[in-house]
């Protein structure tokens, strides 16, 4: 699909799944709050996620197939996936609110890129902190806390705590 | 186990408030979560050009002292945990995880995107499974927040301060100062 993407038929196709997606996040952020569960349905629309997953408003994809969400997901309000490559997220996983992560790459001056994004892995049993940010190709290890406001540019090997900007280390669990 | 047998007769809001482990599954929080998040989305899709109308949906969920003016969007817990002094400004996308005590004092103004949060969990990966809590948060008079600060869990920032933009406030800023960072350090203080 994603290669596919590359000629003109299946770039109208993607664009028009955009749309879709757009509005799907659009039906969410605007959906009764009491009813978290009719609320999490329409994600399950085009999100691939394990169990019922809790996701809070405002919630923002670009493609959303290329989600994977594991059992019992919690995301806090403001969560925001740039999913044009895969990106798969483990079982017991906690974000706080604002989180982002894309998988996406910018095209750096004069280069063109062969593909648009770089997969990202989140293990299983990670908490996040408020305002972190992913980049694209980023793996991160089972049992991790992620600090906020955190900046996380290259990957963090299993059982860490790790912050900062750039997101580095600072113990082991 | 006297210890123990007094925590058996707390109320997961108890709990809560007093900043021990609780169950936020507990259908009374789950109730006042579910009316703040409703007060919070009505807020939000209201009209941005009758003010007054639009903030009137949050004085009866957060405690407020004097005139405050919100932008959507913003997002609570509770809400009853939140007191905002006079003359408060809040620009879009605030959120307050207010599980314990939110305190904000009189001339106070917050730019984008500001998150303040008191909940907090155990860093061992099995514990956090099953354990959460919060630790009460303060702002005193007179604090300017910059965009994308984020507060954590039992910060205190003192009376006057600038607290830069972008910045992950998780100690302590004694009064007068600019405090700019993550983490966020005082880098200078403030002189009028």
């Amino acid at each position: 699909m994603l290669e596919k993407s590359r000629n003109d038929d299946s770039a109208s196709l993607l664009r028009k799944h955009r749309q879709l997606v757009k509005t799907m996040c659009h039906r969410f952020n605007m959906a009764d709050p009491t009813q978290p569960g009719l609320r999490m349905n329409i994600l399950h629309e085009q999100l691939n996620i394990k169990g019922q997953g809790n996701i809070k408003p405002n919630f923002f994809c670009s493609l959303g197939y290329n989600i994977y969400l594991g059992e019992n997901f919690h995301a806090n309000h403001n969560l925001y996936i740039n999913d044009v490559y895969r990106v798969e997220i483990g079982n017991n996983v906690m974000f706080g609110p604002n989180v982002i992560i894309s998988a996406a790459i910018t095209e750096a001056a004069g280069k063109q890129q062969s593909k648009p994004g770089l997969p990202v892995k989140v293990g299983n049993n990670v908490w996040f902190g408020g305002n972190v940010s992913v980049s694209a190709g980023v793996s991160i290890g089972d049992n991790c806390v992620i600090g906020a406001g955190s900046v996380v540019k290259q990957d963090i090997p299993g059982n860490t705590v790790a912050v900062g900007n750039p997101c580095r280390v600072i113990k082991q669990i | 186990m006297k210890n123990k047998n007094l925590e058996v007769q707390q109320s997961e809001q108890q709990k809560m408030l007093a900043g021990l482990s609780y169950d936020a599954s507990d259908p009374l929080l789950l109730q006042q979560r579910m009316r703040a998040k409703k007060v919070c989305h009505q807020f939000n899709l209201a009209d941005p050009t009758l003010v007054e109308q639009r903030m009137g949906h949050l004085t009866d969920l957060i405690n407020f002292s004097g005139m405050a003016h919100m932008e959507a969007t913003f997002f609570c817990d509770y809400g009853y945990n939140i007191n905002i002094g006079k003359n408060f400004y809040a620009n879009h996308n605030l959120i307050i995880i207010d599980v314990c005590r939110v305190d904000i004092g009189d001339n106070v103004m917050f730019g984008p995107n500001v998150m303040i949060s008191t909940a907090t969990h155990p860093i061992d990966p099995i514990e956090r499974l099953k354990t959460e809590y919060g630790v009460p948060i303060s702002i005193g008079n007179n604090v300017w927040l910059g965009a994308n600060v984020a507060v954590l869990p039992g910060v205190k920032i003192a009376d006057n301060c600038v607290i830069g933009a972008g910045s992950v406030v998780n100690r302590d800023i004694p009064e007068n100062s600019v405090a700019v960072g993550n983490p966020c350090r005082v880098i200078k203080k403030v002189t009028s």
